[in-house]
C-alpha cells in the first residue's frame, strides 16, 4: 500500500515535469510572433493606422484663413506656429505628421520583409499583401517628400534632399536623407509592382486595388509634371471606377451622404491627420464659389455651427456630416481634375472643359446647373474647379509647391495676432523643418535650409 | 593537574574551539559539549585564591561556598578517587572553576532559588538518552503547533508539528522545556516515562515572538531562516480593528510601506523606473489571484475600468488569516524566483487542531464616521465666488448664452450679469438678485441630501476542531459598507473552508481549502460629481432645494429659455438635480472569487516528504452599468439625437428611447500544480537540514467583454436593435452615431514553468547556512528560452551567538543572532521581444476588418532585469526579551532595468525598450520593542520601528535635459532618485499680474518666454516624493485585562507638491468657457498693478498656460512631507478567566473600542496641510474623518 502511493506521487510529480519546455511554448492569445500570411494581412487591415497622413500642410496652405481674433488666441502654440510657416513648429515634442507616415512605413516594411515566408497563404494572397503594403509604402513617402522636401524639379532632383529612405524594419541602420529623385523612384517602383497583383476592386476602399495603385500614380505622375503618363493613368482608372455622387439627392438630409465605404467617389481611402477641420476658410477660397454651387451649400457651414470654439466665416463642414473622416485619397473628382489639367496643359482645351462640366452637372441642383463655355484660360478654370472639389484635404499645398513653378504664381499673405506674415513662391518655407529632435537622435539626418 | 588563572583558556585553542565546531568532529564529542553548555552558573560570583596550592575538589567547594551563598548538593564519595588541582593566586570565576576542576564525567546543575548547585557523576548509562514523546496543548485541549521544546542546558530542542507532537531524547533527570507564544513556560523533569502530554496555561502577560515563518513552499523554524523576514499574527491583525487590512498593517511592519490612501504597497522601495512595485502576494502557498490586500470597487481584475464609491474591502477575510510573512530580501523570497523581486507576502490562513472539540468564534466590528467636514475643502464661499465670476465677466471672458441658441448654460450668476447687460432685467434686479445668491449656501443641503455618515459592519463566525485524524476550519463572514457618498454600498460575504486528513495509516496527509468572496458594489457618481468642478459641480450658491422642498433642476446644455423651448417641443426633461440621479445611475461591480487548493502529502521516511499539490482559483467581475431613461445622461444622450419633422412636427428619434445597460464580465482562472520533496531531518540535535525541491507549472488566463446595450425596459427587460454605424440627425445638425464604445472581446493567458530548491543546514542551532535556487519559464512571445529563463539563486548564512559557550552564561543578554544573505532576484522582459510580435485588435468597427498590429519590434538587445541585494542583519535582545532590537541592513543594486526609451520616430517607433538604466538603493530598517513594565497586572510595551530607504539612478544615460517640471510624471535622470521632483523657481507676479521664474543664475524669464528659453540647469531639485523615513510608534498598557493601545505612524524626507489651483480649471485666455475652480486660493488672485506686491496668485487678464503652469509647479508650491499622525487609539477588555470559567460555554470574551484616523499630530509646512492628503481640488482627496468602532470577540 505504502508503495503503491508512493507510485502515483511519483507519477504525479513526474507529468508535471513531462514535456517542459512545450508546456510554455505556446501563443498568447491575441499576441504571437508573426508566423501566418493572416497575420501580415491583419496588419494591413489596421484602419485607424494605416489611412492616417499629415494634417499641417492643410493648415499652412491658403485654404485657411484665420480672422477672428478671439479664435486666434485660442489657437494651440504647434497650430500657431503651422499657420504663420514658423521655423520651429514641435518644441520638444514628436511632430505627429512626421510619426504617423514613418509609423506606417514601418509595418508596411514588415509586412513586405516577411510576407513571402509566412505559412498558411496561398502564394497569390502574399503577392496581394505585400503589394497592398508597398501602396501604403509609397502613398506616406510620397507625403513625405512633399512636405519635408523640395518639389521635385528635373533638373535637381538627384541633388535635392529627400526624406530618409527605410525598405526594411530595421531599428539600427542610419537615416541619411535618400535624394528626392531617388524616393520618387521608389514610390513609382512600389507602385508599378504592386498593380499587377491587386484586384481592380476590393472589399472596401481603404484595402489597396490595382485602381487605386494606377490612381496614386496619376496622383505622382502629376505632382513631378509628367502630364502625358498622368492623363493615361488617370483616364485608366476612371474607365475602371469612375461613379460620382450626385450631391441634389443629400441636400434634404446632409446626413444621408455615403459613409466612408458606401461613397462611389473614393478610389483608395486615406485620410487627413485630425479627422475634423474646425478653422475657418479662405475668402479667397470661399469666392471661388458660385452661390448655388451645393459644394458650398454641403460641405460647408458658418462658424458660429461650431459652439465648442465658434469663428468668423465659414468652416469646412463635409466631415461633419458623418464624421468618419476627412478622405484624401485618390478619387474620381481628382482623376477628372488631373485629366482636365492635363488635357488643358496638352492642349485640348475643349476636352478639358468638357471633363469639368461632367463633374460641375454632379454639383448643381439639375436646375440651376449651367455648363461652361471654353474660355481663353481654361488651366485656371481646372485650376479653380480642382480647389472647389479638393479644399479641406491638404492636397492644396501640394498644388501650391507644384504650381510655384510656373511663373505668375501667388504669394500668400496672413496677419495673425497682430504680425504680418508673408510667403513667397519657392520660398524655404514650403518645406517643413525635421523636427530638431530627430535631428538630435541621428545627427546624420540634414536639417532643411531656412 | 594545573590550571593557570590569569589565562582561562588560551586564545588560540578558543579559536581552535571554534574552529572545529564549525566541523563534523566536534560530533563525535558529544559528553564535552553538554558539559560545556551546561551550566548556567552566575558569573559574577568572584572566587578569590589566596596562594598557590593544591586543592581537592572538597576543598574547592568549601572555598566557593565560603565565598557566595550557594550550597553543593552531591554524593559524598563521587570525588573520592579525583586527582587534586593546582590553583595559583588570583581571583578566578566561579563557574569556570568549576569547570576547570571537574573533570567530563560529572554533571552540574545550578537552581537559583534554593541556590543550591548540585552535582552528579555521569555514568556511562546516564549519557544514553530515551526517546519522550507526547502532545502539547492548550488549555482547550487543542494542539499547538510550533511548540519549542528542549532539554535544559543543552541546546537540544525541537518544535512541535501541526498536530502538537514532539519526539525528543532526553536523559532521566534532565529538565524538558515547553516553551510557546503566549504562553506560560513549563519545565519538567524527565522520569522513565515514555510519553510527557502536556497542556500550556495562557499567559497573559506575554511576549510576541514567532517560531515559525511559511514561505509558501515550506515552513521553517525562525531561530534557522536566514533572510530577513517579519511576520504579522493573527494576534497582531485582531488588535487593530479595521475594516481596510491595510490600515490594520500600516506602521507595524518594517520596511513595507502601506499607502492607504493610494492602496498600493511597497516593500523596501522600488527595483525598477517606472513600473510595477507591487510584492507578490502568495495565499496558502500560491499567488493569488487577485494581486491586492484591499479593493476598492472599480478596481477590475483585467480589462474594465471602473469608478471609485469610497470604499475598501479587503480582499481576504482577515477573520480567517493565521499569520502573514513579509519576506524582504533575496534569501527570503528568492524561492519565488522570478516574481519576488519586489518581495512576497505569504498569506496563511487558519486550519484546525486535532484531537479538539468544537471551537466557536464569533466576532463582529462596527464602525462609524462622520461625513468630512465639508469646509476642509478649502473652497470660495458664494460672494468670493461671485466676485470671480464678476471679474471674468467684467472683462470679456466670458460669452453670453443668451446671444446663440447652441451656446452652454452659464451659472446662476454670470446669465444674471448677462441679462442686465442685455437689458432684459434692471440694474436693481441684478444686484438684488446677486445680493441673494451671495448669502445663500449650499453646504447644508449637500451634507443633508448627498452625504451621510459612513457604517461598516462586520460579521464573523467561524469554528474549527478535529479528531483523532482530521482537522477542520470552516467560517463565514459579512461585511457591509456604507460609504459617505450617497447612492453607493457595498457589501461582501466569504466562506472557507480547511478540513485535512489522515488516511492510510497516517502515512498520508490530505489537506483541502475552499474559500468563496462574493462581493457586491454600488457605485453611483452624483454626489462626487456635484462636489467636483465640472457640468454636474455645484458652485457655492447652487441649492439643490428650494423653500418649498422641491428640486431643483438646472439646464446644463442649453440655457434655461431654449431649455424650456426644446421641453415644450415634446423633448424629454433636459435639466439635472443631483439628488434625483442618486438612483437612476448606477453601476454595479459584483465579483465573487473562488479558490480551492489541496495537497496531498505522504511520508517517506521519518524524515522525508513527498507531497502533491495543486490551487485552482477562479475570479469573476462583472459589471452592470445601468443608466436609467430617467437619468440625465440618458435624456441627454436621446435628446441630442431627436429632431423634429419638419412636416408633421413630430419627433424622430435617433437614439431608441429606453436607458442604457453596459455589460461588462471578466472571467479570470489560474491554476498551479506543484510536486516537492520535503527533507527535514536532524542528527542527534545537532545537525538539522532542511531541503526542498520540487516543480511547479502554472496556468492563469482572462477573459472578458463589455457589451452596451441601448432602449433597456427595465421591466420588461427587453432592449432596442441598434447598428452602432447607423448615422442618425443630431439637433445641432450634425450626424452622429452610437459608435462602438465596448471595445474589443480580450483575452490573455500566462504560462509558467519552475524548477526550484532550497536547503537549510544548521549546526547546533548555532550556526547555520542556506542556499536556494530556483529556475523559471514561462510563455513570453518573442523571447528565446536562452533569454527567457534564467537561474536565480540565493544564499546565507546565520550565526546564533547566544548559543555559544562564552555568551550562553550572560543573563542579560537574550539572544543575539547575526544575519548575511545575499541573492540575485529578476524579472523577463514582458515589455518588448526580440522579435516582432502580433497583437490582434478585434474588427475595425466601420470596414468589419480584422486587424493587428506590432505590439513591439523586434529588438535582439533585449534580456532580464535583475536585482542583486545583500542584507546584513542583527537580532538581539536582552534581559529575557524585555528589550529587543532588530536591525538589518541592505544595499540594492538593479541592472538592465527595462526601459522605454524615447526613440527616433523615423524607425517608426517613437519609444522602444531597452535594458539599460541602472538603479542602486539602500536602506535600514530597526525595529525595538521595549516592555519597561512587565508583571502579573501591568504591562508597558512600547514598539518603534523605523525604515530608511533611498535610490539613485547610477548609469549616465539618462542625463538631464528637460526642461519642465515632471507634473506628476515618472522622470528618470542619472544621479537622482526615482522619484524626483523638480520644480521652477518662483520669481513672483510682474505687473500685470503674471507669474515669473527665475533662472539657475538668477535672470528673470517673462511668462511671454516659451520653455524653450529654459535650460534643465534652470529647474530646482526639491527632493523626493516617497518618504525617506517612515515607520510606526506602537505603545500599549495593560493592567490586569484592560488594553490601551496608540498607533503613531510617521513619514519624513519628502516633498509634495500643494495643489492649491486647479490648473485645468483656470482661465488662460481672454475667453474661457466651462467651469471655474473654486479653490479659495483664487481669492487671493492678482486683481489689479499693485498687488503682486502682495500675493504670489496669477491675476487671469492675460493669464497663460505658461503662467498657470509656472505658479502650480513652482517651489513656492512645495511642502515638506514631513507628518506624524495618531492613526488609532483603542481600548480593549478581555474577560478574566474566573469570570469565564463560571460560564459553561464560553471559552474568552473580549471587547474593544477604538478611534481611527485621527490625523496628523504635527506637519512640518507652517500651513498645516496634511501632506498625505493634498487637496487636490475634489472632495476624493479629503483626509478622511475619525472614525470610531466597536468590536466584540467571543469564543465558546
Amino acid at each position: 500500500m505504502k508503495k503503491s502511493i508512493l507510485y502515483i506521487l511519483l507519477l504525479v510529480g513526474s507529468f508535471i515535469s513531462f514535456k517542459c519546455q512545450e508546456y510554455v511554448e505556446i501563443d498568447q492569445p491575441m499576441q504571437r510572433t508573426l508566423t501566418y500570411t493572416g497575420d501580415y494581412q491583419y496588419l494591413l487591415n489596421y484602419v485607424s493606422r494605416l489611412e492616417k497622413s499629415y494634417f499641417y500642410p492643410e493648415l499652412a496652405s491658403d485654404d485657411i484663413e484665420i480672422t477672428d481674433e478671439t479664435f486666434a488666441n485660442n489657437v494651440t502654440e504647434k497650430n500657431a506656429n503651422v499657420y504663420i510657416w514658423a521655423e520651429n513648429i514641435y518644441g520638444d515634442s514628436e511632430d505627429t505628421d512626421w510619426n504617423t507616415l514613418y509609423q506606417q512605413i514601418y509595418t508596411a516594411n514588415e509586412v513586405i520583409n516577411g510576407v513571402l515566408e509566412s505559412e498558411g497563404g496561398t502564394e497569390a494572397e502574399k503577392e496581394e499583401a505585400l503589394a497592398q503594403a508597398k501602396v501604403h509604402r509609397a502613398f506616406a513617402y510620397f507625403s513625405l517628400v512633399n512636405v519635408y522636401a523640395k518639389q521635385y524639379d528635373a533638373a535637381t532632383a538627384s541633388t535635392d534632399l529627400g526624406v530618409p529612405l527605410l525598405l526594411t524594419p530595421d531599428l539600427f541602420v542610419a537615416l541619411e536623407r535618400a535624394s528626392v529623385a531617388r524616393v520618387y523612384e521608389q514610390i513609382i517602383t512600389d507602385l508599378e509592382e504592386a498593380v499587377d497583383f491587386l484586384p481592380e476592386t476590393q472589399k472596401n476602399s481603404f484595402l489597396p486595388s490595382s485602381t487605386g495603385a494606377i490612381a496614386l500614380l496619376a496622383r505622382v505622375q502629376l505632382q513631378i509634371g509628367d502630364y502625358e503618363k498622368a492623363l493615361s493613368l488617370a483616364e485608366e482608372a476612371l474607365s475602371r471606377q469612375s461613379g460620382v455622387n450626385n450631391l441634389e439627392n443629400y441636400i434634404e438630409t446632409p446626413t444621408s451622404y455615403p459613409g466612408r465605404y458606401e461613397d462611389q467617389e473614393i478610389i483608395l481611402l486615406k485620410t487627413l491627420g485630425n479627422t475634423v477641420l474646425d478653422f475657418p476658410l479662405s475668402q479667397e477660397l470661399l469666392d471661388l464659389f458660385d452661390e448655388k454651387d451645393l459644394r458650398y451649400e454641403l460641405f460647408t457651414a458658418p462658424g458660429t455651427n461650431y459652439p465648442w470654439s465658434p469663428f468668423e466665416g465659414r468652416g469646412y463642414w463635409k466631415p461633419r456630416l458623418r464624421s468618419q473622416g476627412i478622405y484624401i485619397g485618390p478619387s474620381v473628382p481628382e482623376m477628372m481634375l488631373i485629366q482636365a489639367e492635363c488635357l488643358a496643359r496638352t492642349n485640348n482645351p475643349d476636352e478639358a472643359i468638357s471633363v469639368l462640366n461632367t463633374l460641375r452637372s454632379y454639383r448643381f441642383k439639375a436646375a440651376d446647373y449651367q455648363e461652361l463655355e471654353t474660355q481663353a484660360n481654361v488651366l485656371q478654370e481646372v485650376l479653380d474647379e480642382r480647389r472647389r472639389e479638393t479644399f479641406g484635404t491638404g492636397l492644396r499645398w501640394l498644388d501650391l509647391k507644384r504650381l510655384n513653378k510656373e511663373p505668375e504664381f501667388k504669394t500668400i499673405t496672413r496677419t495673425f495676432r497682430g504680425d504680418t506674415y508673408t510667403l513667397e513662391p519657392n520660398s524655404n518655407a514650403y518645406v517643413f523643418q525635421i523636427n530638431p529632435i530627430y535631428i538630435q537622435k541621428n545627427p546624420e539626418i540634414e536639417s532643411n535650409p531656412r | 593537574m594545573e590550571i593557570n588563572l590569569e589565562s582561562t583558556l588560551p586564545i588560540r585553542s578558543k579559536a581552535l574551539l571554534l574552529l572545529l565546531m564549525r566541523t563534523f568532529i566536534l560530533l563525535f564529542c558529544s559528553t564535552v559539549f553538554s558539559f560545556n553548555t551546561g551550566s548556567v552558573f552566575s558569573q559574577n560570583s568572584k572566587i578569590q585564591i589566596l596562594e598557590n596550592n593544591e586543592f581537592s575538589i572538597d576543598e574547592i567547594f568549601t572555598l566557593i561556598k565560603e565565598q557566595t551563598d550557594y550550597n553543593f548538593i552531591y554524593q559524598e564519595d563521587i570525588f573520592k578517587d579525583q586527582p587534586k588541582v593546582a590553583l595559583k593566586k588570583g581571583i578566578i570565576q566561579a563557574g569556570n572553576l568549576l569547570k576547570k576542576s571537574l573533570n567530563p564525567n560529572f554533571s552540574f546543575s545550578f537552581s537559583k532559588d534554593t541556590r543550591t548547585i548540585s552535582i552528579r557523576k555521569k555514568t556511562p548509562t546516564a549519557i544514553q538518552s530515551q526517546l519522550i514523546q507526547g502532545i502539547v496543548t492548550d488549555e482547550n485541549k487543542v494542539p499547538l503547533l510550533g511548540v519549542t521544546v528542549y532539554i535544559k542546558n543543552t541546546g537540544r530542542g525541537i518544535t512541535t508539528d501541526e498536530d502538537g507532537r514532539y519526539k525528543i531524547y532526553a536523559s532521566e533527570g534532565e529538565i524538558v522545556v515547553f516553551q510557546y507564544v503566549g504562553y506560560k513556560t513549563q519545565e519538567i523533569e524527565v522520569t522513565e516515562k515514555a510519553e510527557m502530554n502536556i497542556s500550556l496555561q495562557l499567559d497573559l502577560n506575554s511576549l510576541e515572538e514567532v517560531t515559525v515563518v511559511s514561505t509558501g513552499y515550506q515552513k521553517l523554524k525562525k531561530s534557522s531562516a536566514t533572510g530577513a523576514y517579519e511576520i504579522i499574527t493573527a494576534r497582531d491583525i485582531q488588535e487593530n480593528p479595521s475594516i481596510n487590512i491595510m490600515e490594520r498593517l500600516q506602521g507595524i511592519v518594517p520596511g513595507v510601506r502601506f499607502d492607504v490612501a493610494n492602496n498600493s504597497i511597497s516593500i523596501r522601495g522600488t527595483n525598477t523606473f517606472y513600473g510595477n512595485n507591487a510584492p507578490l502576494i502568495v495565499i496558502d502557498g500560491f499567488p493569488a489571484i487577485d494581486q491586492n490586500l484591499a479593493n476598492a470597487p472599480g478596481t477590475a481584475l483585467t480589462g474594465t475600468s471602473g469608478e471609485t464609491n469610497n470604499s475598501i474591502l479587503s480582499t481576504f477575510n482577515m477573520n480567517d488569516i493565521e499569520s502573514i510573512s513579509f519576506l524582504k530580501d533575496a534569501a527570503a523570497a528568492s524561492i519565488w524566483g522570478s516574481r519576488a523581486a519586489n518581495g512576497v507576502i505569504v498569506i496563511e490562513t487558519k486550519r484546525g487542531r486535532k484531537n479538539s472539540k468544537p471551537i466557536f468564534n464569533l466576532s463582529s466590528i462596527t464602525s462609524i464616521s462622520a461625513a468630512s467636514d465639508l469646509t476642509e475643502l478649502n473652497a470660495m464661499n458664494s460672494s468670493e465666488y461671485i466676485d470671480f465670476e464678476q471679474e471674468l465677466f467684467d472683462k470679456n471672458f466670458l460669452t453670453d448664452p443668451f446671444s446663440y441658441w447652441r451656446y452652454q448654460n452659464g451659472s446662476e450668476a454670470t446669465n444674471t450679469m448677462f441679462l442686465a447687460q442685455n437689458g432684459t432685467i434692471t440694474e436693481a434686479e441684478r444686484d438684488a438678485r446677486l445680493e441673494q445668491l451671495r448669502n445663500q449656501s449650499n453646504v447644508g443641503q449637500i451634507n443633508e441630501h448627498l452625504l451621510r455618515a459612513q457604517v461598516t459592519n462586520q460579521y464573523n463566525l467561524s469554528v474549527s476542531g478535529g479528531g483523532d485524524r482530521s482537522s477542520y476550519f470552516v467560517s463565514g463572514n459579512y461585511s457591509k459598507d456604507t460609504p459617505v457618498f450617497r447612492g453607493n454600498e457595498s457589501e461582501q460575504y466569504s466562506v472557507t473552508a480547511n478540513v485535512s486528513s489522515d488516511i492510510l495509516n497516517d502515512r498520508v496527509t490530505f489537506n483541502l481549502g475552499v474559500n468563496h468572496t462574493y462581493s457586491k458594489r454600488k457605485v453611483n457618481s452624483a454626489a462626487i460629481q456635484a462636489l467636483t468642478p465640472g457640468q454636474f459641480g455645484l458652485r457655492p450658491y447652487d441649492l439643490l432645494i428650494d423653500e418649498d422642498g422641491n428640486h431643483i433642476n438646472r439646464a446644463i446644455s442649453f440655457t434655461p429659455d431654449v431649455t424650456d423651448d426644446y421641453e415644450s417641443q415634446g423633448y424629454l426633461p433636459w435639466r439635472y438635480n443631483a439628488i434625483d440621479d442618486l438612483s437612476l445611475s448606477n453601476t454595479g461591480y459584483n465579483k465573487g472569487a473562488t479558490r480551492v487548493n489541496s495537497k496531498i502529502n505522504a511520508k517517506l521516511t521519518s524524515w522525508a516528504n513527498l507531497a502533491v499539490s495543486g490551487s485552482w482559483q477562479r475570479g469573476t467581475n462583472e459589471k452592470v452599468d445601468y443608466k436609467d431613461v430617467a437619468s440625465y445622461n440618458v435624456r441627454n444622450l436621446i435628446n441630442i439625437g431627436t429632431t423634429v419633422n419638419p412636416d408633421n412636427g413630430q419627433l424622430i428619434y435617433g437614439v431608441p428611447m429606453g436607458g442604457v445597460i453596459q455589460l461588462g464580465n471578466t472571467v479570470s482562472e489560474d491554476y498551479s500544480f506543484r510536486g516537492q520533496l520535503d527533507i527535514n531531518k536532524d542528527w542527534n540535535d545537532i545537525h538539522h537540514f532542511d531541503f526542498i525541491a520540487g516543480t511547479e507549472r502554472r496556468e492563469s488566463k482572462a477573459e472578458g467583454y463589455n457589451h452596451t446595450r441601448y432602449g433597456y425596459d427595465k421591466d420588461a427587460s427587453t432592449t432596442a436593435t441598434v447598428n452602432p454605424t447607423t448615422p442618425y440627425q443630431t439637433i445641432y445638425g450634425y450626424g452622429m452615431t452610437l459608435g462602438n464604445t465596448d471595445g474589443a472581446l480580450f483575452k490573455t493567458r500566462r504560462r509558467y514553468l519552475s524548477y526550484y530548491s532550497n536547503a537549510n543546514y544548521s549546526f547546533l542551532s548555532t550556526y547555520t547556512v542556506s542556499g536556494s535556487i530556483r529556475y523559471d519559464d514561462a510563455n513570453i512571445v518573442g523571447v528565446s528560452r536562452r533569454d527567457r529563463a534564467i537561474p536565480l539563486w540565493s544564499a546565507g548564512a546565520k550565526w546564533n551567538a547566544k548559543n555559544e559557550n562564552f555568551l550562553i552564561e550572560k543573563e542579560w543578554l537574550s539572544s543575539l543572532n547575526l544575519r548575511l544573505t545575499y541573492g540575485s532576484g529578476g524579472s523577463v522582459p514582458t515589455s518588448g521581444s526580440s522579435v516582432s510580435t502580433i497583437a490582434l485588435g478585434g474588427s475595425d468597427y466601420l470596414s468589419g476588418l480584422p486587424y493587428g498590429y506590432i505590439s513591439s519590434p523586434g529588438n535582439q538587445k533585449l534580456g532580464w532585469e535583475t536585482t542583486k541585494i545583500v542584507n546584513a542583519g542583527l537580532d538581539i535582545g536582552f534581559f529575557n526579551q524585555r528589550i529587543g532590537l532588530i536591525v538589518d541592513v541592505y544595499k540594492k543594486w538593479s541592472e538592465g532595468i527595462l526601459v522605454s526609451v524615447p526613440y527616433n520616430a523615423t524607425y517608426g517607433w517613437t519609444t522602444l525598450y531597452y535594458n539599460t538604466g541602472n538603479l542602486e538603493s539602500k536602506g535600514y530598517e530597526v525595529d525595538l520593542n521595549v516592555y519597561p513594565v512587565r508583571n502579573e497586572d501591568w504591562t508597558l510595551h512600547n514598539s518603534f520601528n523605523i525604515s530608511y530607504n533611498t535610490n539613485e539612478v547610477t548609469d549616465n544615460r539618462f542625463p538631464n535635459n528637460t526642461n519642465s517640471p515632471n507634473m506628476g510624471a515618472t522622470r528618470i535622470i542619472t544621479g537622482y532618485p526615482v522619484d524626483n521632483l523638480f520644480v521652477y523657481r518662483w520669481a513672483g507676479l510682474d505687473e500685470t499680474g503674471q507669474s515669473q521664474i527665475y533662472t539657475e543664475e538668477g535672470e528673470i524669464i517673462a511668462p511671454s518666454q516659451s520653455a524653450m528659453d529654459l535650460e534643465p540647469e534652470d529647474l530646482k531639485y526639491v527632493g523626493r516624493t516617497t518618504p525617506k523615513y517612515f515607520g510606526g510608534f506602537v505603545n500599549s498598557l495593560r493592567y490586569k485585562n484592560l488594553k490601551l493601545t496608540t498607533r503613531i505612524t510617521y513619514e519624513f524626507g519628502h516633498k509634495v507638491l500643494k495643489n492649491d489651483i486647479q490648473t485645468s480649471f483656470y482661465p488662460t485666455s481672454s475667453y474661457f468657457s466651462g467651469f471655474l475652480g473654486t479653490s479659495k486660493t483664487l481669492v487671493n488672485r492678482w486683481q489689479n498693478p499693485g498687488d503682486e506686491n502682495s500675493t504670489n496668485v496669477p491675476g487671469i487678464v492675460g493669464s497663460s498656460f505658461n503662467s498657470v503652469q509656472r505658479y502650480a509647479y513652482s517651489d513656492l508650491n512645495v511642502l515638506s512631507g514631513d507628518n506624524i499622525r495618531l492613526n488609532q487609539i483603542s481600548l480593549s477588555y478581555t474577560l478574566p478567566n474566573s469570570v469565564v470559567s463560571k460560564t459553561n460555554f464560553l471559552r474568552s470574551m473580549s471587547l474593544s473600542i477604538s478611534a481611527n484616523n485621527l490625523g496628523p499630530i504635527w506637519v512640518k509646512n507652517d500651513e498645516g496641510i496634511d501632506p498625505q492628503y493634498v487637496f487636490a481640488g475634489t472632495y476624493n482627496s479629503l483626509a478622511p474623518s475619525e472614525n470610531y468602532s466597536l468590536s466584540v470577540n467571543l469564543s465558546f
